[in-house]
C-alpha cells in the first residue's frame, strides 16, 4: 500500500477524532500498517516525524477514560488555515513577489510554492519551475534566511515567547519586530533577563531558537527598534559631537552614511561640515578613516588629536 | 507514477481538496494551472484518494471524487475542509518577499501585493493587527530615479552612462555600461552589466552612481545571461597581489568582513589571514583602520605608512 494513503488516512483520523486515538487504535484503525508491533512502531514515528516537519500540529494527550496510555490528534482549530479570502489578483501579486525576491533558506525552494498553494494556488504556473514573465527577471533581490528567521516570524505572529543563547547567556525575550537590514536579520523584543529592549543578530545565535509557552503571551509596543545603529554610538563612553569635514566630492557618501540631519554648514568650495554624536571614538575613527584624505575631524580636540597620533603611530611605525 | 517524496505530495494534496471541494467542478485544466501540477500527477492523486476516508471504511465515510468531462467534484471530506496553515518556513518566505517587493522604490505601496500582504497577516497573526510591522524589509539604499531608469534600461536593452565612484580605487570615472541585471544581495543594490570603457564584466554599487543618463544605444545580451552578476560579493582575480596579514585579536573582524582566501590560527590569539587586491584605496583603508594591531606578511610593507603620512598632511599642514 502507498505511503501517501496511509498518511493521508492518518491526518484525516487524527483530524476527524473528537478524543486523542492511541497507537493501538491508529494500528487497528488505519490501513496500510504492519500487524507486526514492531514494524507498526517503526513506521508510526516515521510519519510522526514528517508530520510535525512539515507543520502539523499533532498534539499527545491523555485520554480521561484511558489514562494510562497517551493518545495522538490533530486539532482542528490548531491545522485549519483560515480563509484570508485573497482575489486571484492578490494570489497573483504575491506570486510574482515571489518569483522576483527568493528567500533562500535551509529549507527546499518549494516552501514558497507550497505557501501559494495552500491559499489558493500559484494562478498561472504550469509547471514544477517557477516562471516569471519576461518583463520581470527573476533574482531581483535574494535574501538568505534561516530556520532563526522563521521561528522567530512565527513567534512575532503569534506572539509566543522564545528562548535561545546570545553572548554566552541563556535568552528568554518576547519577539516583537523582525528585521532584515543591510545583509542581515535582526529580532528586536524584551529580553526578560536583561529586563530590557535588545536587538539580537539572528547569525550570532550561539542555539537554535526554540518557542516556548503560550501565543498572545505579550503585548507589543507601538515602536521598536528594527536596525542597529552605526557602530560609533555603540560604545560606552561619555558622548561627545564630533565635528567632521568631508570634500566636495565625497559628501554624497557622507550624507547617504550619516544622514540629512548631521549636515550642519555647507561651505563656499562645496565641502561640508557633519556633527555626529559619538559614544565610541574607535568606532568614528575607523568610519573617517574610510574616507581617506578627502575628510577631516575638526573637533573636538580630544578626538582630532586621537586620529592624529593613530596616524603618526602608523606613519612613525612603517616608515 | 511520479517519484517525489510522499511529503510532497500530501502537501501539494491537502492543499488542493479543499479549494475543488469548494468549487463546483472545476476542469482538470484550471485545477493544473492554478496549483502548477502536470495532469499525470493530479490524476495519481485524486485517484488514490478514492480510497482514503476514515474508520470503519465504509462508502459513506470514503472521500468522493467524481471525474468527469474533464472537471472534477469531491464531496465527503469534511476533515478536509480547509488547508493546513503555513509553517514558519513558508509564512516567512512568503511574506518576506512581499514585504520585499514593497520595498522596491517604485511598488504601489496601496496595490494587490499590499493588499494581500494585509490580508494574510490576519491568518497568521494571533488577532487582528498582532502582526502589523513586524516584519520589516530593507533592499538598501537607492535613489528612486537611478533604480527606475536602470530597470527599464535593463528591460529594453539600452546602454546607459554613469559617472561612478569606484570605492576599491577611490577614483571617480565615467563610464558606458550594458545594463544586464539590476538586483539586491545582502542589502545592497547592485547592476551587473558589460562596461565598454574598460571592455570587461562589471558590478556596480547603485548608491555608488553619482548620476546616470540614459542612450537610445541598444546592446545585445550576450548568450549566456542566466548566471549573470549572482554573486555579489567582489571576487578577486587570481593575478591580483597577495597580502598576507596577522590580525591581533581586536583586528579579528578584519577576517569576517573582509573577502579572503584563508583564515589560519597562530599561536598568541593571532589570526593569518590571506586575501587578494590590487585595489590600493581598498587595502590601504584595511590597513589603517587596523593599524598596529595588525602586521604585513606579505605585501607592500611601506603602504600603511605612505598613506597615514598623505592623512595627516590633512592635519599637520
Amino acid at each position: 500500500m502507498d505511503r501517501l494513503e496511509r498518511l493521508v488516512n492518518l491526518v484525516a483520523a487524527l483530524l476527524e477524532t473528537p478524543r486523542p486515538l492511541t497507537r493501538f487504535e491508529i494500528g487497528e484503525r488505519i490501513e496500510g500498517y504492519s500487524a507486526d508491533p514492531q514494524a507498526f512502531r517503526r513506521n508510526f514515528e516515521r510519519d510522526k516525524d514528517l508530520l510535525r516537519q512539515m507543520g502539523f500540529p499533532l498534539v499527545t494527550e491523555t485520554d480521561p477514560g484511558q489514562p494510562e496510555e497517551v493518545g495522538y490528534r490533530i486539532p482542528r482549530e490548531l491545522y485549519e488555515l483560515p480563509d484570508p479570502g485573497l482575489e486571484d489578483a492578490e494570489l497573483a501579486a504575491l506570486r510574482l513577489a515571489a518569483s522576483a525576491v527568493q528567500v533562500e533558506g535551509e529549507w527546499p525552494d518549494e516552501a514558497v510554492v507550497m505557501a501559494l498553494r495552500k491559499l489558493g494556488g500559484a494562478v498561472g504556473d504550469t509547471g514544477r519551475r517557477r516562471q516569471a514573465p519576461a518583463s520581470e527577471p527573476t533574482g531581483l533581490a535574494a535574501l538568505p534566511a534561516g530556520e532563526a528567521a522563521a521561528t522567530a516570524f512565527a513567534a512575532v505572529a503569534e506572539r509566543r515567547r522564545v528562548t535561545f543563547t546570545y553572548h554566552g547567556e541563556e535568552r528568554l525575550v518576547d519577539p516583537w519586530r523582525l528585521s532584515f537590514h543591510r545583509g542581515h536579520w535582526y529580532l528586536a523584543g524584551m529580553d526578560h533577563g536583561r529586563a530590557g529592549e535588545r536587538l539580537f543578530r539572528l547569525d550570532r545565535l550561539e542555539s537554535p531558537m526554540t518557542p516556548t509557552g503560550p501565543a498572545a503571551a505579550f503585548a507589543r509596543p507601538d515602536r521598536a527598534q528594527t536596525a542597529p545603529p552605526p557602530a560609533w554610538r555603540l560604545g560606552e563612553e561619555e558622548e561627545q559631537i564630533a565635528r567632521l569635514l568631508v570634500d566636495a566630492d565625497h559628501v554624497k557618501w557622507a550624507r547617504q552614511a550619516l544622514g540629512e540631519e548631521a549636515l550642519r554648514e555647507t561651505r563656499p568650495d562645496g565641502s561640508v561640515v557633519f556633527e555626529v554624536a559619538v559614544t565610541s571614538p574607535a568606532s568614528f575613527r575607523s568610519f573617517v578613516l574610510g574616507y581617506l584624505e578627502h575628510a577631516e575631524i575638526l573637533g573636538p580636540p580630544s578626538l582630532r588629536a586621537d586620529m592624529v597620533s593613530w596616524l603618526q603611530h602608523i606613519a612613525g611605525a612603517r616608515q | 507514477m511520479s517519484r517525489e517524496a510522499a511529503d510532497a505530495r500530501l502537501g501539494r494534496l491537502l492543499a488542493i481538496v479543499p479549494w475543488i471541494a469548494s468549487h463546483d467542478g472545476p476542469t482538470l485544466d484550471e485545477v493544473c494551472r492554478r496549483f502548477g501540477v502536470a495532469e499525470r500527477d493530479l490524476l495519481a492523486d485524486l485517484n488514490l484518494l478514492f480510497m482514503c476516508g476514515v474508520y470503519p471504511f465504509t462508502p459513506d465515510v470514503l472521500i468522493d471524487v467524481n471525474i468527469a468531462d474533464g472537471r472534477v467534484w469531491i464531496n465527503m471530506a469534511d476533515y478536509f475542509r480547509r488547508p493546513l496553515r503555513l509553517n514558519p518556513q513558508e509564512a516567512l518566505a512568503l511574506v518576506a518577499a512581499g514585504r520585499a517587493f514593497l520595498a522596491v522604490p517604485g511598488a504601489d505601496p496601496e496595490g494587490a501585493l499590499a493588499t494581500a500582504l494585509d490580508k494574510l497577516q490576519t491568518v497568521l497573526a494571533v488577532e487582528p493587527g498582532a502582526l502589523d510591522d513586524g516584519l520589516e524589509v530593507e533592499l538598501g539604499a537607492v535613489a528612486p530615479g537611478v533604480l527606475d531608469a536602470l530597470r527599464s534600461a535593463a528591460r529594453d536593452r539600452t546602454k546607459v552612462r554613469i559617472d561612478y565612484y569606484s570605492f576599491g580605487r577611490d577614483r571617480y570615472s565615467t563610464r558606458l555600461v550594458h545594463p544586464w541585471r539590476v538586483f539586491s544581495s545582502g542589502g545592497q543594490w547592485y547592476l551587473s552589466g558589460w562596461c565598454e570603457t574598460v571592455a570587461a564584466e562589471r558590478l556596480f554599487r547603485l548608491d555608488r552612481i553619482v548620476s546616470l543618463y540614459a542612450t537610445s544605444e541598444r546592446f545585445e545580451l550576450p548568450p549566456e545571461t542566466t548566471g549573470v552578476g549572482r554573486g555579489a560579493v567582489y571576487e578577486p582575480g587570481p593575478d591580483e597581489p597577495v597580502w598576507v596579514l596577522d590580525l591581533k585579536p581586536p583586528a579579528h573582524w578584519i577576517a569576517e568582513q573582509y573577502p579572503n582566501d584563508s583564515v589560519e590560527a597562530r599561536p598568541d590569539g593571532i589570526l593569518r589571514v590571506r586575501l587578494r587586491s590590487s585595489q590600493t584605496a581598498w587595502i590601504e583603508r584595511l590597513l589603517l583602520r587596523a593599524g598596529d594591531q595588525l602586521e604585513v606578511v606579505q605585501g607592500d610593507v611601506t603602504l600603511a605608512g605612505v598613506a597615514a603620512t598623505r592623512l595627516l598632511g590633512r592635519y599637520e599642514p
